[in-house]
């Protein structure tokens, strides 16, 4: 049983500047000399990225996560991947995970395609059989030919990204998480990824969309939420969310 | 449309109880441990990745070691007086095992930050002590390539062999051993202030010299002290006085010991205090 389950969840983000990584200032900050103002030790910038979100996303669901830059729709999903630890409330995840994240997909970018493809697999604890048929339905997918055989980056950014939408859909994820990716391809290869993520998704329990495209969650998508400064500022229906969205953009603007 | 979120300043980190941090810490331990066969495979697709289109691959180490080894051997040997025989493979098996030891501390320091290490964390949820193992293995897959030169040096000087030869085996695993909390303190600390990482690499060049890698702990008479407190030496000496023939040190051990477990209690701490928060600091 695929749930995703988090119940207040707020995470604050620390801010590293220059000043804050450097150990001379550190020891600065608590002797006090040389003039530094001396701060009290330990306290660092943070932004309140997620602020008492509290979700229940059930097998079946297929949430298209919409917000402003900033709102926290891509630190929302690194807490569903277990990548951040929230600051507070509770988070439970039951599934396998598979996130769709930026253009390094964890891929080590000094190895070969083929190699990635490998390295894929065994993260994801793929066996021996499962590898070559994965590895075959990755190299039907992405269309990269020879290029296979060449260190990724040596490839395009699209080509990269050609590569690992192909390795992320091509495992049958329970849970999947895309953080918008889908832009870099070219339009041939977005209309095949649509397709193909059509299918994908009919196989993976859940899947979470973060994306600004309305026409993206009108077509994968199930339900709606909206995050607003960290907040759940809507969550339900597809049509009532996007009327939501765009109310909300339109007041933004007209602040602005 | 950029929206700026609540920027709160001067606020103290919250963190979770002491206790909830290190009971994280060591199921991450235990997790990573776990995926023995993933680290394994990766610390070989390092060990390959590194020597990709080079023809002498893995043994370009022996080789660019092996040309500097001759050299200071005959230097050395004509400076002090001493036996070409005697020195060269002491020399050697020094030097290959400083050499494991300061990949093993250098690579610690961005175990975390490095790119691939980086790439993962971002992606993909995989306990943190998983890059600390697989680049730990990485380095014992690399010293077993660079034994080979002391394998040359100790052939052509005809040391003998002795059954004290197989102690050598638990002291590279006690090196390989502290390259795990070495890797999980300097790693921690490192993200987190990046001045560390070039200072241990300024304080590891004048290491070589301080410790007795080409000269000897009696060259140094009555201040044969000085090279007795530094840890390094006993490190070396666990693994290089089997290499040639003579039974290791009780003293060595015990402060291999000593270090093995302080560093565990030193790294524990701060690994737990540092693990949720490395996803932030890359």
């Amino acid at each position: 049983m695929s749930i995703l389950w988090l119940s207040n969840v707020s995470l604050l983000y620390p801010v590293l500047g220059a000043d804050a990584r450097s150990l001379r200032a550190a020891i600065m900050r608590q002797l006090g000399i040389g003039g530094v103002i001396r701060q009290k030790l330990g306290s660092v910038t943070q932004v309140q990225a997620l602020d008492g979100v509290s979700l229940e996303i059930r097998a079946g669901e297929r949430v298209g996560l919409l917000g402003m830059n900033g709102a926290g729709k891509s630190t929302l999903l690194k807490v569903l991947a277990s990548l951040y630890e929230p600051t507070s409330g509770e988070v439970m995840i039951d599934g396998d995970v598979t996130t769709l994240f930026d253009l390094t997909l964890g891929m080590d970018f000094e190895a070969t395609g083929y190699e990635n493809i490998r390295l894929a697999s065994l993260f994801r604890r793929g066996n021996k059989r499962n590898l070559d048929v994965f590895t075959e339905r990755v190299e039907t997918f992405c269309e990269l030919g020879e290029y296979l055989a060449l260190p990724v980056r040596a490839y395009s950014s699209g080509m990269v990204m050609r590569l690992g939408f192909s390795i992320a859909t091509s495992i049958n994820p329970e849970i999947l998480l895309i953080d918008e990716v889908l832009g870099v391809g070219d339009r041939e290869f977005v209309q095949k990824a649509q397709a193909h993520l059509a299918s994908v998704m009919e196989t993976s329990k859940i899947m979470v969309l973060a994306t600004h495209s309305e026409a993206i969650v009108r077509d994968f998508c199930n339900r709606v939420v909206m995050l607003d400064h960290g907040k759940v500022a809507f969550d339900g229906s597809v049509d009532e969310g996007i009327q939501f969205y765009h109310g909300v953009a339109r007041r933004e603007a007209a602040a602005a | 449309m950029v929206q700026p979120s609540e920027v709160i300043v001067d606020r103290p980190l919250t963190t979770r109880s002491k206790r909830g941090q290190l009971s994280s810490a060591l199921g991450d331990f235990g997790a990573g441990l776990a995926r023995a066969n993933t680290w394994w495979t990766l610390a070989l697709h390092d060990v390959r990745a590194r020597y990709r289109r080079t023809v002498l691959g893995p043994f370009w180490i022996v080789l660019s070691n092996s040309i500097g080894l001759i050299g200071m051997g005959v230097v050395w040997s004509t400076l002090f007086g001493m036996n070409f025989t005697d020195t060269f493979p002491y020399m050697s098996a020094g030097f290959v095992l400083w050499m494991f030891i300061q990949a093993i501390i250098l690579d610690s320091c961005s175990v975390f930050s490095s790119g691939h290490a980086v790439a993962i964390q971002r992606n993909m949820s995989i306990p943190k002590s998983f890059h600390v193992l697989r680049m730990v293995t990485r380095n014992g897959i690399l010293f077993l390539h660079s034994i080979i030169i002391f394998v040359f040096a100790a052939w052509y000087c005809h040391v003998a062999l002795s059954p004290w030869i197989w102690w050598a085996i638990p002291g590279l695993i006690a090196i390989l051993l502290n390259g795990v909390w070495l890797g999980l303190f300097l790693g921690s600390i490192s993200v987190r202030f990046r001045d560390i990482e070039p200072l241990v690499g300024s304080v590891l060049t004048v290491l070589f010299f301080l410790t007795p890698i080409v000269w000897r702990v009696e060259m140094l008479a009555d201040r044969a002290y000085y090279a007795h407190v530094n840890p390094f030496t006993h490190f070396i000496a666990i693994v290089r006085d089997p290499l040639l023939g003579s039974p290791p040190s009780l003293t060595s051990w015990a402060v291999v010991g000593i270090v093995t477990a302080l560093g565990f209690a030193l790294c524990l701490p701060v690994f737990a205090k540092a693990r949720s928060r490395l996803a932030f600091w890359i």
